[in-house]
């Protein structure tokens, strides 16, 4: 009997349902393409785990490890395994054709223990493949991206440090390479038994050096990685599986994924949003019914359960269009963000992410309809005794029906960005975005009151309906407003961030970073940068060091087997488990501000002094959890360093000056093993050309970076998965123009007999329609005007606080999208009610019949 | 204004079938004359009230007000011609819910472009007995406030021809007779050529005339 009610009810309502559907869906497919690409890049990344590490486990430190530690490796894994040993490094690359910063890896026979290396030529280098060319002679394979930027092809000579080397193939796929963004300084493959003759490594070098090992047994690598960790204790050296790597990589495509999927959940409310409309206009128009039924005798459970069980059927019956939709934008999603992954991604609906629609769908649902299914609870009978018609707008008077929506509202944004706290200053970012909505949203609905005054009749009634009919003009102007600050955010942080690299190319912006610099070479750098008549931007000295306690306790390595829950856990631990390097200087740089604290004082004067003065980035400080007045004890080169901390600095790390985490107070360090770094100041594009050859010639083991070409890839990077977000964020908006849909057809077949009535009492058809696109003109404009400014202030506190950068003010797109809102809402009014204001005013009458 | 209804025929689809409701209807009523037109519930009553206000077209014949045939107009010239001359009393009332007494019976007037409208509108509905309610919304006024504010609006433009269908058929004995009284001697005043549809022989004895729908035709009562 309730089964059948429930089904005649669906099929009465047909139309609403349908119209419930495709809203609920279009909110769903973001969400759940979304989390299909995630699957597959998950799945893609586990399958070639081991071909991403090349082993079962590594072992890898910024720094050579000691005879005891080598000899406890070894130890724990000498008799299960083959070992392959590779060290990893930037140095300047030079030949006839140019000179470029790049990534060596420098190999042995047995590399890589799993993976192959696939080379131009075809060939597929495995590590029993037993003819690798690098190995037998003075040769090196090197990235495609030297070919496209210099001209480098098979058979070319280059020049790394004292080496000279054939180019013996160009490498066509590296199963180590995760993230294309690694293509800044490309990788260049050479015998790593060339080491010790080429002069690149030196004293105070950056490198690491990786031992890979591949087990006989599988099944030994989780009771191994423990041994390890026992034996290892220095936190500067990793442990990892091929597990983790494969976790490890995934998080870092994941953390363009989470901000996607952040939008999405934007386009998820929305729809819901239209969804929780629709079915008020629903509930609206059967109040009535209700009203009868339970007055013949319906339990208000039972009516209850009646629409309930209507909406979770409705809920389950949304994942069809989601998952064909889905199945149609995960390839254009791929594409977009495959780009920045070498792998073949094959993204498809797997059952899990079918089920997570499905719970979505259902308890979604049901959460958004809950304030309007308690109303039927509280809707008394009695009313049909009243004497005026039956009055059924729902109005919500117990704003804690809206807890449960609120509630999973941020649990998804919590999931969905992997972080307690970007999830959390999400919604609530979005709650304080949509309490100014709200409140300017009522400003101007009580504004318009004023337009009692107007002597035209359509734009007085038009505006009078406006601010009388309060909780659907508030929720067409909020889903406006979102729209169009969505859609502005993004290209209004582009042009802030691209101006940001424009601004200081002109002026500050160095065009080349040098670092490794020696001791003894200071000094020849100097003297050669004055006879070419540059001046350096200064020598900043780099000391290697890590940290052994804070305020006396140790600093141990930090390690989440099963993986890290949030992405806070992971940062903290990756700042945690790396050394650091400490500097030394007086006073502060153009591109830094001490935010807490005080200045260091000059020089340390032991006979006054206990503690050496430490100066910390904010940031940096934050993710350690150390503040003013904490006592750091560091490992210089075996020398035990204790320092505190007497100010918290702000870096502005895009100006690429020389800046460091730590800075030490002058005259501790000084006479401490160090290498330098320096930058040279803008010059024109042959020059620096020119420059960054002659300084590789002569100082062969020193690094440069070209900055300007830095920032052009990073900004390619930055545009590639800001095309993706743009896409997110026009599904966001294209949503909310359903939503709109929605409303306005919603409106109008309530209103239908209100618009007739006016063109029986002589309204003229043109004038009904221009009395309904007003209103929504009205609304959308003011809409669109209020999401454009509050998307200028967003995108300023973005700019501001997570890029740190200065913001700049871009007038078009604002002015761009309050207009195009303001257009397309019109369109939209205008066709949603054209039939209704077309039809015959007949309609009252055969209604009365 | 005179009143010309000449062989007046519609019918509807029932299914396959075609029903005529008005089967060649003629009548004819003089200016500022007040008819009732009775019938049984589906007789055609309606139907007819909406082809006299033009909003609906009959498959046959001419409705012809002061020698102007309606039934030859455009909708545009119709909404034109309604909105000048003819004021129409609904059963349900039909008021705009988010607009007040007051603005409700402003409405056609603004619409029309009449000069004082708020002062005529105020003038109208302390008429009503309703100069305590000009500035509550429908929802807080009796069923009896809000048809004599829908009177009000229908009288506001001063109409020529007056069509009511059933204005009293939602209130109670008492409130009906008031609503009534009021509606007669508006028409008395203004001189209005009234047509009233309604079921209540009573009602139908205070007209002039009474026209009796029968089987598509109208016949004197």
């Amino acid at each position: 009997m309730f089964l059948r009610w429930v089904y005649r009810e669906l099929l009465r309502s047909w139309k609403f349902g349908l119209f419930f559907i495709f809203n609920l869906s279009l909110g769903l497919t973001g969400y759940v393409s979304l989390e299909a690409f995630k699957v597959s890049l998950q799945d893609t990344l586990s399958a070639n785990a081991k071909a991403i590490l090349s082993a079962d486990l590594a072992v890898s430190a910024r720094r050579e490890l000691t005879g005891t530690e080598k000899d406890a490796m070894t130890g724990v894994m000498a008799q299960d395994s083959v070992m392959s040993q590779t060290y990893e490094f930037y140095a300047m690359m030079t030949s006839d054709k140019g000179s470029r910063l790049v990534m060596v890896r420098a190999v042995d026979d047995a590399y890589p223990l799993y993976g192959t290396v696939g080379l131009a030529s075809g060939e597929e280098v495995r590590g029993d493949s037993p003819n690798k060319e690098i190995l037998k002679s003075m040769a090196a394979w090197v990235y495609p991206e030297l070919e496209a930027q210099i001209g480098l092809h098979k058979g070319d000579e280059i020049q790394l440090g004292q080496l000279k080397l054939k180019i013996a193939d160009v490498i066509s796929k590296d199963g180590t390479q995760t993230f294309r963004a690694a293509s800044i300084a490309p990788r260049v493959f050479i015998n790593r038994a060339l080491l010790p003759q080429s002069g690149l490594i030196q004293f105070g070098s950056t490198f690491s050096v990786n031992y890979f090992f591949k087990l006989k047994n599988d099944a030994l690598t989780v009771g191994h990685k423990a041994e390890l960790l026992k034996v290892l204790k220095d936190p500067a050296i990793q442990i990892e599986t091929a597990k983790t790597a494969s976790e490890d990589s995934s998080r870092q495509l994941g953390y363009l994924s989470d901000y996607l999927g952040l939008v999405a959940i934007i386009a998820l409310f929305m729809s819901a949003l239209g969804a929780a409309y629709l079915f008020r206009l629903f509930m609206t128009q059967r109040m009535r019914e209700v009203a009868i039924l339970r007055s013949l005798g319906l339990q208000a459970t039972r009516a209850v359960s009646l629409y309930a069980a209507q909406v979770t059927i409705l809920g389950l019956l949304s994942l069809i269009p989601t998952v064909i939709v889905s199945s149609l934008v995960l390839p254009l999603l791929s594409e977009l963000l495959a780009s920045l992954t070498p792998f073949n991604l094959y993204p498809s609906m797997s059952l899990r992410v079918v089920l997570m629609a499905l719970i979505l769908g259902v308890i979604g649902s049901f959460v958004i309809c809950l304030p309007f299914l308690l109303k039927i609870q509280d809707l008394k009978p009695s009313r049909l005794f009243a004497e005026e018609k039956f009055s059924s707008s729902i109005e919500i008077q117990k704003p804690w029906v809206f807890l449960p929506g609120i509630l999973l509202f941020w649990l998804l944004a919590v999931a969905q960005a992997n972080s307690f706290k970007i999830g959390s200053v999400f919604v609530g970012a979005f709650f304080v975005v949509l309490l100014i909505l709200s409140a300017t949203g009522t400003l101007l609905l009580m504004a318009l009151r004023g337009a009692g005054r107007f002597k035209n009749w359509v734009s007085k009634y038009s505006l009078l309906g406006l601010s009388r009919r309060r909780a659907s003009s508030l929720a067409i102007f909020i889903a406006l407003g979102l729209g169009s600050l969505l859609i502005n955010v993004l290209p209004q942080l582009k042009v802030s961030l691209q101006n940001e690299f424009k601004t200081e190319s002109v002026s500050k912006i160095p065009s080349l970073f040098m670092f490794d610099i020696q001791d003894d070479q200071v000094e020849p750098i100097k003297a050669f940068l004055k006879q070419q008549d540059i001046p350096s931007i200064g020598f900043s000295p780099l000391v290697r060091a890590r940290i052994l306690k804070v305020n006396g306790q140790e600093f141990e390595r930090k390690a989440a087997e099963g993986g890290f829950t949030t992405r806070e856990q992971e940062a903290e631990a990756r700042f945690r488990n790396r050394g650091v390097n400490l500097s030394y200087r007086e006073g502060v740089s153009d591109s830094e501000m001490i935010v807490e604290g005080r200045l260091l004082a000059p020089m340390f004067d032991p006979a006054k002094q206990k503690y050496a003065e430490l100066s910390v980035e904010a940031k940096y400080a934050d993710r350690l959890g150390i503040k003013i007045g904490d006592v750091l004890q560091f490992d210089v080169q075996g020398v035990e360093i204790d320092g505190q901390v007497v100010n918290l600095r702000k870096v502005k790390w895009t100006s690429f000056q020389p800046n460091f985490f730590v800075i030490m107070q002058n005259g501790v360090l000084n006479d401490a093993p160090k290498t330098f770094i320096t930058a040279l100041p803008k010059m024109p594009e042959a020059e620096k050309e020119q420059m960054q050859m002659e300084l590789a010639k002569r100082f062969s083991n020193v690094s440069i970076v070209d900055v300007q070409r830095t920032v052009n890839e990073v900004l390619k990077i930055a545009d590639q998965m800001s095309w993706s977000l743009e896409l997110m964020a026009g599904l966001a908006l294209f949503t909310g123009y359903v939503v709109l849909y929605s409303i306005v057809s919603g409106q109008v077949r309530l209103r239908r007999w209100e618009l007739n009535m006016l063109k029986v009492v002589g309204a003229k058809f043109g004038a009904v329609s221009r009395y309904l696109v007003l209103e929504f003109v009205t609304l959308s404009l003011a809409a669109g005007i209020m999401g454009a400014g509050l998307s200028v202030i967003v995108s300023y506190f973005i700019s501001y606080y997570v890029f740190e950068g200065s913001f700049v003010f871009n007038w078009a797109w604002p002015v761009f999208t309050a207009l195009g809102v303001c257009v397309l809402s019109a369109l939209i009014a205008y066709f949603a009610s054209r039939r209704v204001v077309n039809e015959s005013p007949l309609v009252i009458l055969q209604e009365e019949r | 204004m005179s009143l010309y209804i000449k062989n007046l025929q519609k019918s509807f689809h029932q299914g396959e079938d075609r029903v005529a409701v008005l089967n060649g209807l003629t009548a004819d009523i003089k200016n500022g004359e007040v008819v009732a037109i009775v019938g049984q519930s589906g007789s055609g009553k309606s139907t007819l009230l909406s082809l006299l206000a033009g909003l609906d077209q009959a498959d046959m014949g001419d409705v012809v007000v002061d020698g102007v045939n309606i039934s030859t107009m455009t909708e545009k010239q119709v909404t034109d011609f309604r909105g000048q001359n003819i004021g129409i009393v609904f059963q349900q009332y039909h008021l705009v819910s988010h607009l007040t007494a007051l603005e409700n019976v402003m409405l056609p007037m603004e619409i029309l472009g009449m000069p004082e409208a708020e002062k005529q509108a105020v003038g109208m509905l302390k008429e009503m007995g309703l100069e305590h309610r000009l500035h509550q919304f429908p929802s807080r006024m009796s069923g009896g406030e809000c048809q004599r504010v829908a009177i009000a609006r229908a009288l506001a433009v001063h109409p020529k021809i007056l069509l009511a269908d059933e204005p009293s058929g939602n209130l109670d004995i008492h409130t009906g007779d008031r609503v009534m009284n009021i509606f007669f001697e508006a028409a008395k005043k203004y001189q209005i050529t009234t047509i009233l549809v309604t079921h209540s022989e009573a009602l139908a004895t205070r007209c002039q005339r009474t026209l009796r729908l029968s089987e598509g035709q109208l016949v004197e009562a």
